[in-house]
């Protein structure tokens, strides 16, 4: 599904080359849960933006699905990742001003998703997490826990094929943290979602069926 | 979709309430002053256009000039112009005489009204103007002598609810006259007014009252139906001819004439009156004044909106990831803009509602809206939300939509830096303010200057009496030795004229010249000296004790200098016979501070040896009681004319009621601009606070004090203000002295009311700066460090 062929992405600063990554080869098939790791610094949230079309490379080949992703136009990887892909931040990253019901419905409303099917897929989603009392509270009205869980939630409301989620858990506590990690396993081994997470923590990479190191943005073996 | 933007920008709204605030009222505040002033512009320069005729109508303007000079311009002359233009010229096809306000008093059984707008006017007057008469016949109502018409306010107040056509009212105490027709007050913007008309043909009647050949009253003013607007040159050329032989062959031996032109009735009122130059040079500061305004307000609206730009770098970093697109975006922060310009708009027409009132007092002239100004509203609104909410909200939609993803997405709290462009507009709008609060505080002096400059003479408690018409001038001395017994009387004077407005001019030729030099001559009795508190700087003044003098002439200081005589005493001046000098009295000013002080020859023999007025000067303060005893012996003296007088100073303050009032539009408008340039300051200076929460926070781990936090934010906005008021300055300076020309006597500018300004800016500005970051600087370091 995902093929990154030489891939390299350095910045300018001061006259000298700084490389966030270092010639990254990556084959990931539909299906798997993939665990990036390392330290900090090491391109982790740099490969998963990559890999998510937010971000663009200098050197090398990305294939998704079989389409040259580097030869995409703005508006064709948009269209692209917003069908295609989800994602889940540390940080949340939910819009304040909305309610739990319309953050999730959002990416609905940019593919132009009718009104009564949007009802019917939010509705779906609300009950499988189990939030439907607290669809029209507010993100600050919610523990760290449960705006995570809508942030998983929004992210597969389009049904994504590739999950990519950036240390998901780094602002939860143990317990939240493994329900989360629960939620990823049920959605990869059940409804067949790929998964790629970035995360320092071991116990969490156990979750996943790979590991792949990263050091200074190279692919450590 | 509309919804959720919907929502997302009702939702912010409320979230920053402050700021949303101060952006709404901001808008509605220059919107509203837009909407104002677009009215009074169309007022203006809609006037007279409802006339259906108006492409054919020409008012006659005359001047008048002795020895070649020019002694000034009027639209008032004699009634035979018009019939004989006519007959004259087949290009004119009707014309109309309209004689200036008159006074009268109306009876009707029980109900009197004394009305001072009442005028005489031709029975083609409801043919050529387009006022709607209600009833009457049009082409008759003002046909027979002794009709008369009524607005319907006065037809209501003589007649009540009955039908006044057809009725007598008692004119004046004299005569009976016919209600012909009942017809609306004219419109505000119309030149011609009235209270009643009364025919024309009944002038003709009174031959002891009224002149009505080419040498009598100059009270009539006349309009003209041309047949082709095309023909107006060519007839104005041909009206030298038609003056010559009707006036100017008998009057040029007296070194007059006098020519005539055509003014086109719609430009009367911006070109041709006596307030024209005024009435333009309002409409040009108005529009200047409000531009500022509007400039201020968007100034504002965009400088806030794009401080808190920042506080939406995630939300659209989020929805960039979730799918949207720039243009999705754009639409998005456009949109909310236009959301926020229409709220604005709603608020200002309210404003416009609650202040309609109060307007026409800072404008010095009635204020309405009408059917035609509501929709002119409408447009211009439209307009301006389209400007401000597109414009103003397209930089803020552009520039947030095409933020890169990453950078914003997790510059959540990052501080907006002044960039150049903001600093640029803060400045602009300081600069407007301190520019508006200078020439406000210039105006101020000026007219300040201009009260109380010394006249010299003294001008409070004095009462005029015009002496109008042949009884009343005939009783002059009676009325005067009846009005000095009484208790609060001073001294009485009888004059030619009061001086406050100019004092009119006559040929004299002083000894040693042989041409006749234009001086102004004032005629007065002995008393004049005492009455008005001249001062006499050598000589005598008129004396009954020295009978020999009678016959001789008071000069003043201005034209002893003139004539270079050092000591004019017994030197003759010529005119109707040789008169000698016998005193020399200290200048006063008899016209407005817009002219220097003219040669004036004071005289003690009147015109036909009548007196037109009689001053009075009194002790108390409260002269009410005085007025009605005068009345009363006027009441009882003189039969033929009304009683009518007024105060001196009162005619003295009125000269200034055009620079007053342009000293009050100046000072509301300093006043709107300074609150809101505050309220802009106050705004960025809140939100780039908030923003450096975490700024102060680190510099207080690293040492510094809560001064060293205050002293660094108030040194940017010093700057600001600093360069700010420099760019004023030269603007203030030149502008204001361009003003001053006008007056003869003026201030003279010197630097502290130039940097006055910028001074009182600042302290207000730095104030709510100091103030804001005391408040953010005692805020705990830990919890400004926390992170998210």
């Amino acid at each position: 599904m995902i093929k990154l062929k030489n891939i390299f992405k350095w910045v300018n600063s001061g006259g000298n080359r700084v490389f966030l990554l270092k010639d990254i080869n990556l084959n990931i098939k539909e299906g798997e849960f993939i665990s990036i790791m390392g330290p900090s610094g090491s391109g982790k949230s740099t490969l998963l933006n990559v890999i998510g079309m937010l971000d663009e490379f200098n050197e090398g080949e990305y294939q998704f699905l079989d389409q040259p992703v580097h030869l995409l136009k703005e508006k064709q990887k948009a269209q692209f990742y917003k069908t295609h892909i989800g994602f889940v931040f540390q940080a949340y990253h939910l819009i304040d001003e909305l309610t739990v019901y319309e953050n999730i419905e959002t990416p609905l409303l940019y593919q132009n998703v009718k009104s009564s099917e949007r009802q019917a897929i939010v509705a779906d989603i609300l009950d499988r997490f189990n939030i439907v009392g607290k669809k029209d509270l507010f993100p600050a009205q919610l523990s760290g826990g449960q705006q995570q869980l809508v942030g998983v939630a929004r992210a597969l409301v389009a049904k994504p094929k590739l999950i990519l989620a950036d240390e998901p858990t780094g602002n939860l506590n143990t317990k939240q943290g493994e329900e989360i990690m629960q939620l990823f396993k049920q959605l990869n081994e059940e409804d067949g979602v790929t998964i790629i997470q970035a995360t320092h923590s071991e116990k969490n990479a156990a979750y996943g069926s790979k590991i792949i190191n990263l050091l200074d943005g190279r692919v450590d073996k | 979709m509309l919804k959720s933007y919907f929502k997302t920008a009702w939702r912010n709204f409320i979230k920053n309430k402050l700021f949303s605030a101060i952006n709404l009222i901001g808008l509605s505040v220059g919107i509203a002053a837009v909407l104002l002033i677009g009215i009074y512009f169309q007022n203006e320069l809609s006037y007279d256009a409802f006339h259906k005729n108006k492409d054919s109508l020409y008012r006659v303007g005359f001047e008048f000039f002795n020895q070649g000079k020019s002694l000034g311009k009027g639209a008032t002359y004699t009634p035979p112009f018009g019939p004989a233009a006519q007959n004259e010229f087949s290009e004119i096809q009707s014309f109309c005489r309209i004689s200036m306000h008159h006074q009268a008093f109306m009876v009707k059984g029980e109900n009197k009204i004394k009305s001072s707008d009442i005028c005489f006017a031709d029975s083609t007057f409801f043919q050529l103007f387009s006022f709607k008469l209600l009833s009457g016949n049009p082409a008759t109502v003002l046909k027979q002598p002794y009709s008369i018409v009524l607005t319907t306010t006065m037809a209501q107040k003589l007649f009540g609810n009955e039908n006044a056509v057809g009725k007598t009212v008692r004119f004046d105490g004299k005569d009976n006259y016919m209600v012909t027709g009942v017809t609306d007050s004219a419109p505000l913007n119309s030149q011609i007014s009235y209270d009643a008309l009364v025919s024309f043909s009944t002038l003709y009647k009174d031959t002891a009252k009224y002149f009505m050949d080419w040498n009598g009253g100059e009270q009539y003013i006349t309009y003209l139906k041309i047949n082709n607007a095309a023909n107006s040159a060519s007839l104005e050329k041909k009206f030298p001819a038609f003056l010559w032989k009707n006036v100017n062959s008998r009057l040029e031996k007296r070194g007059i004439k006098i020519t005539a032109s055509l003014q086109p009735l719609q430009d009367v009122h911006l070109k041709y009156d006596g307030d024209s130059d005024n009435t333009r040079t309002n409409l040009y500061v108005f529009g200047v004044v409000v531009l500022l305004i509007l400039i201020i307000s968007c100034v504002n609206y965009v400088n806030l909106t794009t401080a808190q730009a920042s506080s939406r770098f995630k939300e659209i970093g989020v929805r960039k990831i979730l799918g949207g697109l720039r243009k999705q975006l754009t639409v998005q922060f456009l949109g909310e803009s236009l959301l926020i310009t229409s709220f604005a708009f709603i608020l200002s027409l309210l404003i416009v509602y609650a202040v309609a009132p109060v307007y026409s007092q800072v404008l010095g002239s009635p204020f309405m809206f009408s059917e035609g100004n509501l929709l002119f509203l409408i447009l211009l609104a439209f307009l301006v939300i389209l400007s401000i909410g597109v414009g103003a909200g397209s930089y803020l939609a552009f520039y947030l939509s095409s933020l890169n993803v990453n950078k914003t997405i997790n510059a959540a709290a990052t501080k907006s830096k002044h960039s150049g462009f903001r600093k640029g507009l803060i400045i602009g709008q300081f600069a407007i303010t301190t520019a508006l609060m200078t020439c406000t505080l210039i105006i101020n002096l000026q007219l300040q200057y201009t009260k109380s400059k010394s006249l010299g003479f003294d001008k409070d408690h004095i009462i005029a009496l015009p002496l109008t018409g042949d009884q009343s001038k005939d009783a002059a001395f009676v009325l005067k030795q009846q009005i000095e017994r009484f208790a609060d009387v001073e001294m009485v004077s009888a004059v030619s004229e009061i001086p406050h407005d100019g004092i009119q001019r006559n040929g004299f030729v002083p000894e040693g010249d042989t041409k006749a030099l234009i001086i102004h001559q004032l005629d007065a009795d002995d008393d004049l000296l005492k009455t008005f508190r001249f001062k006499m700087l050598s000589g005598n003044y008129f004396s009954k004790d020295k009978p020999t003098d009678a016959d001789g002439y008071v000069i003043n200081e201005t034209l002893a200098k003139m004539l270079g005589w050092a000591d004019p005493i017994g030197k003759t001046i010529s005119r109707n016979g040789r008169h000698k000098v016998i005193g020399v009295m200290k200048d006063f000013i008899f016209s407005s501070l817009y002219e220097k002080i003219g040669p004036l020859i004071i005289t003690n023999h009147p015109w036909q040896n009548r007196y037109d007025y009689l001053a009075v000067r009194y002790t108390s303060n409260s002269p009410a009681s005085l007025v009605s005893q005068i009345k009363s012996s006027w009441q009882n003296t003189v039969i033929d004319a009304p009683f009518e007088y007024w105060f001196l100073d009162d005619a003295y303050n009125n000269l200034y009621k055009n620079e007053e009032r342009f000293q009050r539009i100046f000072f509301y408008f300093s006043m709107l601009s300074i609150l809101l340039s505050l309220a802009g300051i106050f705004g960025l200076v809140t939100l780039t606070i908030q923003q450096s929460t975490k700024e102060i926070g680190i510099r207080k781990v690293l040492g510094a004090g809560i001064l060293d936090i205050v002293k660094l934010t108030t040194r940017s906005y010093l700057l600001l203000i600093v360069a700010a008021s420099a760019i004023a300055v030269p603007f203030a300076w030149y502008y204001m002295n361009r003003w001053l020309q006008d007056f003869e006597y003026r201030i003279s500018l010197s630097w502290w009311m130039f940097v006055i300004a910028g001074i009182v800016t600042l302290i207000i500005a730095l104030t709510t700066v100091t103030i804001q970051t005391l408040n953010a600087a005692k805020a705990n370091p830990v919890k400004s460090l926390k992170t998210e």
